[in-house]
């Protein structure tokens, strides 16, 4: 009896198959023609929406004792499933159009505008205390002028075009709370320029737009003593009409539209060095990629620097920042003669002997308040 | 490896069934073996060893009580009976317990003993009992030996039921074992059944499940929130367990078994002594067979019912896993169920069935909170949110009634058998077979679409450059 008869048999098939049979075929068969064309079509070794590379069968560790290779092969699986983006799509469609209010992690506001959830439970306060703790330490042994400008979340600054109601950090207590430690810095408190004003944050991504960035200019210029003006901040333009942040990667469906990307008017004289190379300020390639926020600076480095030949001051400014502060460099590019931006994160250097060694006259932290180093 | 992941769904079900319709029927217990120790090993290669060691050590005993009878020492076969006890519960108890006993010996006498720090082998709380329930029915000559090893390692590692049950007895299933008829209507029967269970573990139990998480985790929460994520958790709970019963089942099914039903929409029970009978049947009956009866039951006078009681609930709430929670959640249910003996039933019976139905639901609903929290301060904090600690209701509280409201009532709807007996009728009426097939197969199909779906979709995750 050959296998074809043997299931014929077991599943008691006659000449003329019912329905049923046919259930049990395709219940077998579905599952394994998706396999067949997963492993027939092409490997899609990254995902431009998600930032990420994709597990492909020749990344597939052969370690089964250890679980790699099953971990891998259900990575795998699901990396290289068929039209994969597009029922990402279409199920976060289907989401929307029931109103859904959080999809992803993600709360959709009234207006379409995604922000990003972040509860209390989401935020590690002790952390952002101790790193709090450490700038004020550096403040006090280096007597160095040090200025915390903390970035509320778009959250907490739109709060009015979030769904009602949904849960949130504590800012208030958050703040108030570094502000303490923050006792031989000035804090410069940016929730009265930002608050309630949404074309200060992007729509589909957690950061701030020009517009926010130079509205926080303002308050920086306030906090060092001067008198704000808008001529101060650097005209605005737009570099991309279609820019789609990391929160649309979360919520990716063709409903929300791609908003601009703002910039600042920048001379071209500047000269930006990042990990022992040149880069440009502005890297018009990345608005050629789904990530285009990297068009700042071509995204983080750890240690970059930025001479201005037109500035003969003769200042120099330390940054310890996180992603937001790279659309607020070119601001106060035209401010000191020479910026050094430190990203904590990529860097692992002690950050007062740093500030000593280059003759910092300031040090600026600049980051969302949730974030640390 | 778990039912609702990519290899399960599009390789290791679609390829076991089809070797399993294509070979010869004496092949398939065999394979069946092979392909549950595969489906273990996936996500456990080593502890694999334990549990073959389980069924070679059951296995024999349940030889030698064969033997001990042949050879007229019946006098000898206690002593197999507590070998096989003492070496399976020692096993249980040196694998899930030990680190449980370190650190409440830490705890009460201020000492810091090392804990052992071994991971707790997948099922074993499940395999132990379907062994020792094998054993125990031999040592009472209620079902004849097992001689072939094979058809013994088939049961008690086959993987519809390995990891999270039904405990499948093995005298329920002992003529299965050896002879099996299959056929497209009941294999098409458990694709169908599988499909529901499916559903209820990936659309539903995973959707409470994130509500419950997020809930949980804050402090602080208002009566509506804290009751919205505590009906989120009961939920999930039944959605998951049940479902993952219905899984079995339904590929019991697909290979011939008939497993016994596990939940019986025990929601809509109007006692807890009622929702105990619908709630995880199979371990239910496992400690009233074998721990309750032995005991004595309700025959030794009420004192020593209420003793009995006791001891089957403290390690009812043991068995569910190796903390004070879950030991104070057993108990808790002893209270219940010894006041429901007690004086409580009668009353019960005498007030209109809402008053029972809400009754139980409360208890059932303050008991999940103790279940899922590990901390007991937690829970008894969270449980003091619910009755309005932190006031009634705040903004949060429209949030998540306004977000979840209609998920959280269609899954207690779906909860209770009104629409299965609903649905059932409607289709039951129509005139065409073929009509009433194609409905049943296109909700299956659905099913099984949209959660295949979900299961990719949860591996969508975007990588935000800027947490890193």
């Amino acid at each position: 009896m050959n296998i074809f008869d043997r299931i014929k048999n077991t599943l008691k098939i006659p000449d003329k198959i019912n329905s049923r049979q046919i259930c049990v075929v395709v219940f077998v068969a579905f599952p394994l023609a998706i396999l067949a064309a997963i492993i027939i079509k092409p490997d899609n070794p990254v995902s431009v929406n998600e930032n990420r590379t994709l597990k492909t069968g020749g990344d597939i560790r052969w370690e089964i004792f250890d679980g790699g290779f099953q971990e891998d092969l259900e990575n795998c699986l699901s990396d290289q499933f068929p039209l994969r983006d597009n029922l990402k799509s279409a199920e976060t469609g289907i989401r929307l159009r029931l109103g859904s209010g959080c999809i992803g992690g993600t709360y959709v506001g009234s207006d379409g505008r995604l922000f990003q959830r972040l509860l209390e439970s989401d935020v590690d306060v002790d952390k952002c205390v101790r790193y709090a703790a450490k700038i004020n330490r550096i403040a006090e042994q280096t007597g160095i002028e040090t200025y915390v400008m903390y970035v509320p979340s778009a959250g907490i600054s739109l709060r009015e075009s979030m769904p009602y109601g949904a849960p949130m950090y504590d800012y208030d207590a958050l703040f108030s709370a570094l502000k303490r430690e923050l006792k031989s810095a000035h804090v410069i408190d940016l929730s009265e320029a930002l608050f309630g004003r949404p074309e200060y944050y992007y729509a589909t991504d957690h950061h701030w737009t020009a517009a926010g960035a130079a509205a926080a200019y303002h308050e920086w210029i306030a906090a060092h003593g001067d008198e704000p003006t808008d001529e101060k901040a650097p005209e605005i333009i737009t570099v991309s009409s279609n820019f789609r942040g990391t929160l649309w990667s979360r919520v990716p469906n063709a409903a929300i539209r791609g908003e601009p990307l703002w910039a600042f008017r920048v001379n071209d004289d500047v000269i930006v060095e990042a990990d022992g190379m040149e880069i440009s300020l502005y890297d018009y390639s990345a608005l050629q990629t789904k990530d285009k926020y990297n068009f700042f600076e071509g995204g983080n480095h750890g240690i970059l620097t930025l001479t201005n030949p037109n500035v003969k001051n003769g200042r120099t400014l330390m940054i310890l920042k996180d992603s937001f502060a790279n659309s607020f460099l070119p601001c106060i590019a035209g401010d000191y003669s020479k910026i050094i931006m430190v990203d904590e994160r990529y860097a692992f250097i002690d950050a007062g002997q740093l500030a000593v060694d280059t003759g910092a006259d300031e040090i600026a932290v600049i980051r969302e308040i949730i974030s640390v180093g | 490896m778990v039912f609702s992941s990519a290899v399960f769904l599009l390789i290791f079900l679609p390829v076991v069934l089809l070797l399993y319709y294509a070979v010869p029927e004496r092949v398939r217990n065999p394979l069946l073996l092979a392909a549950s120790l595969i489906f273990y090993a996936w996500g456990e290669p080593v502890y694999i060893l334990i549990m073959l060691f389980s069924t070679v050590f059951d296995y024999c005993n349940g030889l030698m009580l064969e033997r001990l009878d042949q050879k007229g020492k019946p006098e000898l076969r206690g002593w197999v009976l507590a070998l096989s006890l003492t070496g399976n519960l020692g096993m249980l108890g040196f694998f899930k317990y030990t680190d449980f006993l370190i650190s409440s010996v830490n705890a009460i006498t201020g000492q810091e003993f090392d804990l052992i720090g071994i991971a707790l082998p997948i099922g074993i709380s499940f395999y132990t009992f379907q062994t020792l329930s094998y054993t125990i029915d031999v040592y009472r000559r209620e079902i004849p030996v097992q001689h072939n090893i094979v058809s013994f390692g088939m049961y008690v590692c086959m993987f519809p039921q390995l990891i999270a049950g039904p405990i499948v007895k093995y005298r329920d299933i002992a003529r299965q074992i050896d002879r099996r008829t299959l056929g497209a209507d009941p294999i098409c029967a458990g694709i169908f059944r599988f499909t529901l269970g499916l559903g209820k573990k990936v659309l539903l139990a995973n959707s409470f499940g994130a509500i419950w998480d997020e809930i949980s985790l804050q402090r602080g929460n208002a009566s509506v929130t804290a009751i919205i994520g505590a009906a989120a958790y009961m939920l999930q709970i039944y959605f998951d367990f049940s479902g993952y019963s219905d899984m079995a089942i339904g590929i019991g099914k697909m290979l011939g078994f008939d497993f016994l039903e596990n939940f019986n929409y025990p929601y809509e029970s109007k006692s807890v002594t009622e929702f105990w009978r619908r709630w995880h049947i199979s371990l239910g009956s496992w400690f009233r067979e074998y721990l309750y009866i032995p005991l004595g039951g309700n025959r030794r006078g009420l004192p020593r019912q209420m003793l009995n009681l006791f001891i089957v609930w403290g390690l009812t709430g043991l068995w569910h896993g190796a903390g004070w929670n879950f030991v104070i959640w057993g108990l808790y249910f002893f209270l219940l169920l010894a006041a429901e003996k007690l004086f409580l039933l009668d009353l019960l019976r005498k007030a209109p069935a809402v008053v029972g139905h809400i009754y139980t639901l409360l208890s059932v609903l303050i008991s999940w909170v103790i279940f899922a929290c590990d901390d007991i301060g937690k829970a008894w904090e969270y449980i003091l949110s619910m009755f309005g600690a932190n006031g009634f209701a705040d903004a949060s509280s429209a949030y998540y009634l306004r977000e979840n409201l209609l998920i959280i009532l269609a899954g207690g709807i779906l909860s209770v058998s009104f629409v299965r007996r609903y649905a059932a009728r409607k289709i039951n009426s129509l005139q065409s077979e073929s009509l009433r097939f194609g409905i049943k197969t296109a909700v299956g199909a659905g099913l099984y679409l949209f959660s295949l779906l979900m299961v990719i979709e949860s591996s969508y995750n975007p990588f935000l450059y800027f947490r890193f």
